[in-house]
């Protein structure tokens, strides 16, 4: 089972890692905001049917999935403030009108993503330490 | 078939699985960005909140998940 474990942690923290680098494996370029705005929605998306499908394999632990659920909720609610932010800011859809608040909330809800494959990865190492 | 062949054959299945549900993400959100850009537009405030609301069933699906 710890090997199933391992395996499986390993697998999502490459699949997040392939997600989140979508524009290295043909992705179209996410150049304007609302685009970075749906591949940061729908990386939140294939996180958590990922983990469903764990979950559903009896591969991820109640604590696992809490956590995850947590990250997730709180990535949602960075993308939500930015998404405001450049509302306000740029109240006529413009894709040229620049925003830094929403930016800068917009790299801090990539670096929370960043932080489910950091959070993964740790899992991983913690279940290779047991065996 | 031994347990190491067995356990071998479910880590290759659920990898695939994974690997398919990455895929077909990744196919999903390169259609919207294409269609968009086909279209010579951005994506709009609309899509940007369709998506926004499947991000949050998926999640709270997960957090339901039993």
């Amino acid at each position: 089972m710890k090997l199933f474990r391992s395996a499986q942690l390993a697998c999502s923290a490459l699949m997040l890692a392939f997600m989140v680098g979508c524009a290295s494996v043909g992705m179209p370029v996410a150049d304007t905001f609302n685009k970075k705005m749906v591949v940061g929605y729908d990386t939140i998306t294939w996180v958590a049917e990922s983990a469903e499908s764990l979950r559903t394999a009896g591969k991820l632990s109640d604590q696992d999935r809490d956590n995850i659920v947590n990250i997730n909720a709180e990535a949602i609610a960075a993308l939500d403030l930015a998404v405001a932010a450049r509302r306000a800011a740029c109240p006529f859809p413009v894709s040229t009108c620049a925003s830094p608040v929403a930016d800068a909330k917009l790299a801090f809800a990539t670096s929370l993503l960043q932080g489910i494959q950091a959070y993964l990865n740790a899992q991983l190492a913690a279940a290779g330490a047991k065996k | 078939m031994s347990p190491n062949t067995i356990a071998l054959l479910e880590l290759l299945t659920n990898g695939v699985a994974l690997a398919s549900q990455a895929v077909a993400q990744l196919t999903a959100t390169a259609a919207t960005l294409n269609a968009a850009a086909a279209e010579g537009r951005d994506i709009s405030d609309d899509e940007v909140d369709a998506h926004r609301a499947t991000a949050v069933a998926a999640n709270a699906a997960l957090a339901k998940a039993p």
